[in-house]
């Protein structure tokens, strides 16, 4: 796809991310989604930057990519939308999970999206057969996942890692990595790349607030992957710690100065480059605020997801059958088995 | 990738000779592999080795180490990565070594596999098999039944046959279904000499969800499934012979989804009702059984539902212990003795 490492294209990204985080921040201070909904406010640079790297197409062709609630804008380089995102979130008729799943909680697998789960961990297990899939069939394909830097400790993650490593899967495994002292929670290990030898795989580590240097690690990753070399851990370091993040009102204002924020160190760089002016910078941002608004607009105008679907979905070709307290008229035991044998 | 020729030990029954029920097993999960390249095989040492039981001895030769492959000891990893490589097209079976050992996979697998299509992402055709049951004197850890843990998970189904014929023809469904498959396989029926059988030269497949009524009668219904199914049948003749009473066996096959029309049915006919399972007593499927038949045929029912079970205990390992666990011929006889005289 063209112009994926384009930086004016790489801003645009990291503005519809930001934009998108902003909505999803407000409707959770208002009540519209739930308190402790993952946002993805300082994501940007490692969702954006990795899933860029990999190679995206709407025919099935095309890598996968597993992205966390703290990742929108992986979930947009691989064909997802605002839209389709807020519906999502709203529980709408609409949406693609019908109301039975929120956020990122959904898949296209033409597209390369593996919707995630929230037990810690299983995405690698689970990406690791997905890349399984490619190696077996000869396809030139890699998988991406991303993972929380505490997911590194359940035994699902290691198994799904060392999984891919002894199978030779083309799998890239972000690690999502806070401060050195968050880290500490969960590692005394010097970082998280320093994991990968042990499982006997490459590893880079980059500035996870640094677009490019997350493209190009991932970049590279991807490369390995696909010349049969197998799977790589990235560790991009400097993602927030606290995946929610404050309430507007709760926010510390000296903690918005720009270093450590992904969208404005970009933003300076490419003033700084030469390579955009601020004014052209400013009118991404308000468009990518326009197309998220009017995105959120239209999802808060749609029908939610009707009660029956909860029946649905749980076995192929399986509609389900409601309690017999809700037939009409309410039939068990004797009228039950008249009524079925009418 | 067929390397070598159908091995003879795989060919018994185009040669119309009889099979064990392991014999049986396998001849499915060979025939399958032969009929669609996208059905493949993990798990502990199925390769090399040709597996604890030996189920799948000879398939690597023949498969190649593409389609049968020997994982490291990570239940949960390669069962997560069943399920993407099922997103992916394939059809993977797994292979517990011994049931007991599905544990560390319990989160992937009610977690991620039994909710995958009803949260939009996809089915997930993955049969996850292997030997369960007590009287080997396998104590605690090599003897469980596993099936109660799973049978309150919507989205999974579960299997467990009695017979050759239908270790077979179960085995082929499960693996052609689009849903994850529970596959339990009681290890001491896989070589009994008893049931042997020829089995047909042609393709067929038992479906999921069906009971088959193992023995026809008038006066009291047995529900069972699994080796309790020739415990049942051993009680009944005596019944029949000893005490003039008609019992009916009704062997489930498919825990779930249950044949509640057949449970009933049956009740129905005789008025009284014996569930027999060698899974331990408290949260035993009898109690689901039984709330079945209260909502579906109460004023059918000429006596109380009893249930004879395992005791409430682990597995021992003394033969004396584990014979007091189990349930005994003479446990049946008694019961429904009580039930024909209430």
């Amino acid at each position: 796809m063209a112009g994926r490492e384009d930086p004016a294209d790489l801003y645009q990204a990291l503005a519809l991310h930001r934009a998108t985080a902003a909505r999803l921040e407000s409707l959770r201070d208002h009540g519209r989604i739930p308190a402790d909904a993952r946002c993805g406010r300082g994501y940007e640079a490692v969702s954006v930057g990795a899933a860029r790297a990999l190679r995206a197409a709407d025919d099935g062709s095309g890598d996968a990519v597993a992205p966390t609630p703290d990742n929108p804008g992986a979930l947009f380089a691989f064909g997802g939308t605002p839209l389709e995102l807020f519906r999502q979130h709203l529980a709408r008729e609409s949406a693609p999970g019908q109301g039975r799943q929120t956020g990122v909680h959904y898949t296209a697998f033409e597209r390369g999206l593996v919707g995630p789960v929230a037990s810690p961990g299983t995405m690698a297990e689970v990406m690791a057969g997905v890349t399984l899939a490619f190696r077996l069939r000869r396809q030139d394909r890699v998988g991406l996942v991303f993972s929380a830097e505490e997911e590194t400790a359940t035994s699902a993650w290691h198994e799904g890692v060392n999984f891919a490593a002894a199978q030779r899967c083309p799998l890239v495994v972000v690690v999502q990595a806070g401060s050195e002292a968050s880290a500490r929670i969960h590692t005394r290990a010097p970082g998280y790349a320093n994991k990968a030898p042990g499982y006997g795989i490459a590893s880079a580590r980059v500035d996870g607030a640094d677009v490019l240097a997350v493209y190009g690690a991932v970049r590279e990753a991807a490369r390995r992957a696909r010349s049969g070399a197998g799977a790589t851990l990235v560790e991009a370091r400097g993602c927030p710690a606290a995946r929610r993040t404050p309430r507007a009102s709760e926010r510390d204002p000296a903690a918005d100065d720009g270093a450590s924020d992904p969208v404005a160190r970009f933003r300076a760089r490419l003033i700084a480059e030469g390579a955009a002016r601020a004014s052209d910078l400013d009118e991404v941002e308000r468009g990518a605020r326009a197309e998220v608004r009017a995105a959120c607009e239209q999802a808060l105008a749609e029908s939610p997801a009707s009660g029956e679907h909860a029946l649905g979905g749980v076995y192929a070709g399986d509609s389900g059958a409601p309690p017999w307290y809700r037939l009409e008229p309410p039939a068990r035991g004797l009228a039950l088995a008249s009524a079925t044998a009418t | 990738m067929t390397r070598d020729a159908r091995p003879e030990h795989l060919a018994k029954t185009l040669r119309g000779e009889a099979v064990t029920m392991l014999e049986a097993l396998s001849e499915a999960l060979f025939e399958e592999m032969e009929r669609d390249p996208s059905v493949f095989l993990m798990g502990e040492d199925i390769g090399e080795y040709g597996g604890a039981f030996k189920v799948t001895r000879g398939f690597l030769d023949h498969f190649g180490d593409e389609r049968v492959i020997d994982t490291p000891i990570s239940e949960a990893g390669f069962t997560g990565a069943a399920a993407g490589a099922a997103h992916m097209g394939l059809r993977p079976v797994v292979e517990m070594q011994f049931m007991d050992f599905i544990s560390p996979a319990y989160d992937v697998i009610t977690n991620y596999l039994a909710t995958s299509r009803y949260r939009g992402s996809g089915s997930v055709p993955v049969v996850v098999r292997g030997p369960v049951g007590g009287g080997n004197r396998g104590g605690p850890f090599h003897s469980q039944n596993v099936e109660m843990a799973f049978f309150h998970t919507p989205g999974l189904k579960i299997v467990y046959p009695s017979t050759a014929y239908d270790a077979k023809g179960l085995m082929k469904a499960a693996i052609r279904d689009e849903d994850p498959v529970i596959f339990e396989e009681h290890k001491s029926l896989y070589r009994a000499p008893h049931l042997r059988e020829v089995l047909p030269a042609e393709d067929y497949a038992v479906p999921l969800g069906e009971a088959r009524c193992a023995r026809e009668g008038a006066d009291a219904t047995i529900v069972t499934y699994g080796a309790m199914v020739h415990t049942s049948l051993e009680a009944a003749a005596e019944l029949e012979t000893g005490d003039g009473v008609g019992v009916e066996v009704l062997d489930l096959r498919t825990l779930l989804p249950l044949d509640e029309a057949m449970i009933a049915e049956s009740v129905r006919k005789t008025g009284r009702l014996l569930i027999v399972h060698e899974d331990t007593r408290t949260g035993g499927i009898a109690g689901e059984i039984a709330m079945r038949v209260n909502e579906l045929a109460f004023e059918w029912l000429d006596a109380p539902i009893l249930r004879v079970t395992a005791i409430d205990a682990p597995v021992p390992y003394a033969g004396d212990l584990e014979d007091y666990f189990l349930p005994r011929v003479s446990d049946v006889v008694t019961a429904c003795r009580y039930l024909v005289g209430y």
